[in-house]
Parts: structure tokens; C-alpha cells; sequence
């Protein structure tokens, strides 16, 4: 009996081991809007969401590594090492939000959605509203409510990395239709694989000669948050840039990038849809999509 | 047949991992409980150290934008319904855990120079998850007076905690906001102690009770 119930829970940990991946991965979106799908009868109603009230912080995930390695109790070591991980990271940037007290991050990113409706009026986007929940069933219920058959969202993420080297905004672009994708179930016309279109871009800006992760927070932290102001206000703005771009890529363009070869900058990879001085735009299947990095000049 | 417990062991096991996940997918916002509850361990921790029942007047601003929302592990965490009785109670009862007697002021209203005051602005309160954590953060800016006195400079009382996310569940989510808001108010509750010691000024001492 007790080798039975060995070998069920052998079974379980192999079940487990196979599952997580298959959850894990990303599914197809619908990256590239046809032209022929671009108007919309009555436009577009607009969100904006940022799932977050201040800078957030970013740590690293061994999960992968965990499961492979011990199973279910590589998890729950991950889960303390994680939490241990997470903990620090919000040491290193609890200085950097003190500054930013007064920085009015949701702003930029209204600011910034407004700028990409104004660079694409085929869109018709409406007068942004603004949401702080930034769920599957928030953003339903927005959808439901919505006068028009679609909604345009932009799902706005800023945070540092791990090392604190950077500042990230990252904006995930979605197009839902209010038409139903499964009955009871509204939230399912929010899932990737309902969407009329899904894109990320992303916004990464660098600090100079980043050091250590100590060292790095502060420098974003002097002087009141100032270099973490400024990134900020240049990573929203250049994912503002963005939107419009991500929503003409074509299958051709996406074809071009392919051909090209892989670039990598620090952590960061991607097939190089335009380099410039101290800047390069990268172009990623997703989740990452489109990111942009540019380096800051102190 | 004998499979059967074998199976069954193994779908259990397997929907232990999955069940947070699934469970979070499915269903609307969770409401955090309607009113603040002091933590034990806070309370035990703030019963050592009382302040002799030092009158402290509050005035409550909360500025943030949708304020309803405050926080997210898959579906929205949201705030109760009646969000300035959950606001007010996390300092009536937190202060009251502290030794305080807290009163509440309208917004802008004058300041009664008999007792502490203190203009508390909520700037965050955040719970959700990172990767296998909870996280949650508050943070309250506050600006302080003696008796009287003229106010002193904001002060930012912020309460950060990340532990592991056991269960998932709304009240352990529920249990965590009110550990960071525990935190912030023993930081605020510190500040608060020296000003109830400062004498009262004389006019202020002199002057009739309102209704007089």
C-alpha cells in the first residue's frame, strides 16, 4: 500500500513537471492587424491600465530550474529563495520610490496613449479611461460596458530590473470585440487567442557602465529619484512611440525582421529593426515583441 | 482497481500546484473584509508600548486615482464598498492597539489646538503577488502637530512586507494588508508618542471646550 501511494506521488511530481511547462508557454497572438481590419464601425473605446501603484521591482525566476531539479520540493525551496529575492529588491527600491513620491507615472501613461491615438487616427480610439485593475475580468467588464463592437487596451508595466540597471516600461496592446467568445464566460474575449490583435512593446532604458545592484539603485536614487525621473519620462514617451508602430507591422515587415541576425544587449535579445546612435530597436516573437533600449545620458 | 487510489493520488497532488492558478482565473474581484483588524503579533507588539490614551485628531485625504482597486492576484482585490469606514478603521482601531485615542476632522477643517493632529494623505496600498510571493505595500504621508503647535514636516510612514504565498486565498491576501498597514502604523505611532508629551501652550489650555 505504502509503495502504491509512493508511486501515485512519483506520478503526481512527473504530472506536475509536465504541466507547468505546457502552462508556462506562450500562445499565439495575433501580432499583425490586417489593413482590411483597421476601421471599425464607430471607432474604438480606449483603456488604459496600470495593474500597479508605484515603481515596481523585478527578481529573477529559477522555477524551471526548481522543477527540474527537485520537483516539488525544488518548488518550495524556490518559493523561500524567491520571497528572500523579492525581499531584497524591495530594499533596493524602496529609496528610488521615496522620490518618486510626486512622479505621476499613471499620467505619462494616459499621456502616452494619448500621443499614439493622435499618430494613428484609423484607430478612432476614444478619450482614454483609465483603470487600475488591469485583470482579464476587468477588463471584460469594460468591454461589456463599452458602446462600441471593440475596445483598443494598453496595459502599462514599469518597473526595474533585477540588477537595477534599467528602467523598464513595458505596454501590452490589445484589441478584444465585444462579440461573445464563449457563453457565461465573457472573460474569454480577453484570452490571447480571442483577440483581434496582441502586441508588447517595450521601453528599456540604461544606465551608463551599470555596477552592482547596490550601486546601480543609488544612482537612481540621488537627488530625489532624478535619473529615475528622467528614464521614466523617456521610457514612456518611447513606448508612446511605439504603439502606433507595433499596430502596422506587417507580415512582410515581420518576414524582414526574421531574415535579420540576432543582436543581444545585455539580458536583452532580438532580430534589430533599426539601430541608432546609443539606441537600437529590437523586434522579439512574444511575449516581448517590440524593445526599444536606449542608454541615458547623465 | 488498483489504480484507482493511484490516480487518484496523482490528480490530487497535481491539482495542488494547479489549483491557485485555476482558481484565480475563475471569478470576479475579491473584497478585502470591511473593516482593518490588528494583526496578533502587532497587537501584542503595540500593547507593550502604549500612549496613555493621547487624544490625536485625524484629518483623511486619499487622492489616489481608482481607489477602489488595491491590489490584484489574478482577479482584482478590491476595497470595501464603503472604503472611508475600512480607511478610518486602520487608524481608529490601530491607534487605539497603540495606546491613542483617535478622533477623526473633516477635510480642511481647522485643526482642534487642544490635541496631537495629524494630516494623513494615502499615497499607496498595494497587495499582489510576485512570481511564488505576496507582496503588499502602504504608504501614508503625514504631516504632525503638538497641541497647538505649528505643523512639522511630511513625514512618509510606508509598511512593506513579502512573504510566501501559502494558499492564495482572500483572507490571506486580506491578512497582509492589514500586517503592512500594522507596520506603517507603528512607525506613525513612534512619531505620534513625542508630541503627546509636549505640554500643551497656554491658550490652548485656556481655551473653553466647543458648546461652552
Amino acid at each position: 500500500m505504502i509503495r502504491m501511494q509512493l508511486r501515485g506521488l512519483c506520478a503526481a511530481v512527473l504530472m506536475l513537471c509536465a504541466a507547468l511547462p505546457a502552462q508556462a508557454a506562450p500562445k499565439p497572438l495575433k501580432y499583425v492587424l490586417p489593413e482590411a481590419a483597421r476601421p471599425v464601425a464607430g471607432g474604438r473605446s480606449v483603456q488604459v491600465s496600470v495593474g500597479q501603484a508605484e515603481l515596481g521591482s523585478n527578481i529573477n525566476s529559477t522555477l524551471g530550474f526548481a522543477m527540474v531539479a527537485g520537483g516539488a520540493v525544488g518548488v518550495i525551496i524556490e518559493a523561500g529563495v524567491g520571497a528572500e529575492r523579492a525581499q531584497r529588491a524591495q530594499l533596493g527600491i524602496t529609496p528610488v520610490r521615496r522620490g518618486l513620491m510626486d512622479f505621476d507615472a499613471d499620467q505619462l501613461a494616459i499621456d502616452s496613449t494619448k500621443a499614439a491615438l493622435a499618430a494613428m487616427p484609423w484607430l478612432e480610439g476614444q478619450e482614454p479611461a483609465f483603470s487600475r485593475d488591469a485583470t482579464l475580468f476587468g477588463k471584460s467588464d469594460f468591454l461589456t460596458a463599452a458602446a462600441t463592437s471593440q475596445v483598443a487596451y494598453f496595459t502599462y508595466v514599469y518597473d526595474m530590473a533585477p540588477d537595477f540597471s534599467s528602467v523598464n516600461v513595458s505596454v501590452g496592446i490589445a484589441i478584444a470585440s465585444k462579440a461573445q467568445a464563449k457563453k457565461g464566460q465573457p472573460y474569454t474575449r480577453l484570452l490571447d487567442k480571442n483577440l483581434v490583435y496582441g502586441q508588447r512593446v517595450s521601453s528599456v532604458v540604461r544606465l551608463a557602465n551599470p555596477t552592482t545592484p547596490a550601486e546601480n539603485a543609488q544612482r537612481w536614487a540621488a537627488n530625489d529619484s532624478a535619473l529615475a525621473k528622467k528614464a521614466l519620462a523617456l521610457a514612456f514617451t518611447k513606448a508612446g512611440d511605439l504603439i502606433p508602430r507595433a499596430l502596422v507591422v506587417t507580415d512582410a515587415d515581420v518576414a524582414r525582421f526574421n531574415a535579420a541576425e540576432r543582436r543581444t544587449i545585455g539580458p536583452l535579445g532580438g532580430k534589430p529593426m533599426e539601430e541608432g546612435p546609443g539606441e537600437v530597436l529590437l523586434f522579439n516573437p512574444l511575449p516581448m515583441g517590440l524593445v526599444h533600449v536606449q542608454t541615458l545620458q547623465e | 482497481m488498483r489504480s484507482a487510489p493511484f490516480l487518484a493520488t496523482a490528480a490530487l497532488a497535481a491539482s495542488l500546484l494547479t489549483a491557485g492558478s485555476a482558481a484565480a482565473a475563475v471569478g470576479d474581484a475579491k473584497l478585502l473584509g470591511p473593516l482593518y483588524v490588528e494583526p496578533a503579533a502587532a497587537a501584542d507588539a503595540a500593547n507593550s508600548s502604549t500612549a496613555g490614551g493621547c487624544a490625536v485628531q485625524i484629518e483623511l485625504t486619499d487622492p489616489r486615482r481608482d481607489p477602489q482597486i488595491v491590489g490584484a492576484f489574478g482577479v482584482a482585490l478590491r476595497a470595501p464598498d464603503d472604503r472611508e469606514a475600512w480607511l478610518r478603521s486602520v487608524f481608529d482601531v490601530g491607534l487605539k492597539a497603540r495606546g491613542f485615542t483617535p478622533s477623526f476632522a473633516p477635510a480642511g477643517g481647522p485643526p482642534d489646538p487642544a490635541v496631537v493632529t495629524v494630516r494623513i494623505r494615502i499615497q499607496v496600498i498595494w497587495i499582489s503577488t510576485q512570481q511564488m510571493n505576496k507582496v503588499g505595500s502602504v504608504v501614508l504621508r503625514g504631516v504632525l502637530a503638538a497641541p497647538g503647535a505649528p505643523a512639522g514636516p511630511e513625514v512618509v510612514y510606508r509598511g512593506d512586507k513579502t512573504a510566501v504565498n501559502m494558499w492564495g486565498s482572500t483572507k490571506e491576501f486580506n491578512d497582509h494588508a492589514n500586517a503592512v498597514f500594522a507596520l506603517a502604523l507603528d512607525d506613525l505611532a513612534e512619531d505620534l508618542r513625542p508630541l503627546c508629551a509636549a505640554p500643551p501652550p497656554a491658550t490652548a489650555a485656556l481655551a473653553p471646550a466647543p458648546g461652552r
